[in-house]
């Protein structure tokens, strides 16, 4: 899942350019629910990798009560998220080598009928380094 | 008149306007930080930061609250910092809040010591380890210029206003009976009496306790010694040598006359 904070904008050319608001929001994170945590052995703080068919990125785990296991239908579902707002350039560029940018775990797949990218929701996976 | 600010926390949206607002205002540095595992930044308030809001995910009874507290000056009407200040950096401004003139600051730092919030902090010097505090100022130049501070200007979810401290005190009073209405029992809002009524006013869905803020906060006994026990005995001593040297003289004076008779 690729939501965004208030703190920075959009792929954030602008944002992490300025000191004030990389103050507030330093670093790429990944928000994961406490049982996710648990079973993958991860704590908030921790440097996750998260990775997908496309690439992988580096952020900071945040182990919050806001997300939750979904159970859908018979499956259980866990979800990651992953704001936007990191990349190679500006005064943060996070962790990973090439700039945590959520970008690079993204599908290039567009759907015809609404002309809007398949960007929000796509399968992971998360691991402790 | 005294002025207050009102901090509504159930309208807060921890969007930290007010953090950037005040920085840009006052001309704050960044502070350089990591993340921690949470959206909270900078870790404490500091000489560049005055104004922190602190994120509380709070689950009770199966269902989540995500509780948003400003952490910042209280301006307290009997302000522990202001009765320990040595220097005079610290007094009451005639709007009620607790001003602050850094060049007088020596960098004891009782006030930091004895602040019930530990609201002011220690620049630390590169030499003696201590340096100057800084706390919030009220946005004094604005505020006796006729405008709001720089906080209550950019929320833009309207959870904090300014005014007169009567006015806000009853609006504070009313949200609070409403909050009760709606079901949370133990709604409240703090600082209408704390410490002689304090000039921000935090309308709270919880005991204060829950958003980390002292339930009973108290005036540390130790911080009036300095005016009650050092003072009047500077006084006395200061009389009891006045007293002295006068009975110095009045004793030398008369031995000199009886001196001169008898010679």
């Amino acid at each position: 899942m690729t939501p965004r904070l208030t703190e920075h904008w959009h792929a954030a050319q602008l944002t992490p350019n300025h000191p004030w608001l990389i103050e507030l929001q330093p670093q790429p994170i990944a928000e994961l629910g406490e049982e996710l945590a648990r079973d993958k052995g991860i704590r908030s703080g921790d440097i996750v990798e998260v990775s997908t068919a496309r690439g992988s990125i580096q952020a900071v785990a945040i182990v919050t009560k806001r997300f939750r296991r979904l159970r859908i239908g018979t499956k259980e579902v866990d979800h990651v998220g992953i704001p936007w707002h990191w990349g190679y350039t500006g005064l943060s560029k996070g962790i990973s080598p090439n700039g945590s940018s959520g970008n690079i775990l993204t599908p290039h797949v567009g759907d015809a009928n609404t002309t809007i990218p398949e960007y929000k929701t796509f399968l992971c996976n998360v691991r402790r380094i | 008149m005294a002025k207050a600010i009102l901090y509504d926390a159930t309208k807060c949206t921890a969007c930290r306007a007010c953090q950037v607002a005040c920085k840009q205002w006052n001309e704050l540095p960044a502070e350089v930080t990591i993340n921690r595992g949470t959206y909270e930044n900078p870790p404490d308030l500091s000489p560049h930061t005055w104004i922190k809001i602190k994120f509380i995910e709070l689950e009770k009874e199966g269902k989540l609250d995500w509780l948003f507290a400003r952490q910042a000056c209280m301006h307290c009407t009997d302000a522990a910092c202001v009765e320990v200040c040595p220097t005079g950096a610290l007094s009451y401004h005639e709007l009620g809040f607790v001003q602050y003139e850094k060049d007088k600051c020596c960098g004891c730092g009782y006030c930091a010591e004895f602040c019930p919030f530990g609201v002011p902090k220690l620049e630390s010097g590169k030499i003696t380890g201590v340096g100057v505090m800084d706390k919030c100022v009220f946005c004094i130049d604005r505020v006796t210029n006729g405008l709001e501070p720089a906080c209550v200007k950019t929320c833009p979810t309207g959870a904090l206003t300014f005014g007169d401290r009567d006015d806000l005190a009853a609006e504070g009073r009313a949200r609070v009976e409403a909050l009760k209405a709606d079901g949370f029992s133990n709604a409240y809002l703090y600082g209408d009496e704390e410490l002689g009524g304090l000039h921000v006013l935090y309308v709270l869905a919880d005991r204060p306790s829950v958003y980390g803020l002292p339930e009973e906060p108290e005036f540390p006994a130790l911080a009036s010694v300095r005016d009650n026990i050092f003072r009047p005995f500077a006084w006395i001593t200061w009389g009891v040598v006045a007293v002295g040297l006068a009975l110095n003289v009045v004793v030398a004076r008369a031995r000199q006359l009886r001196g001169k008779e008898e010679s």
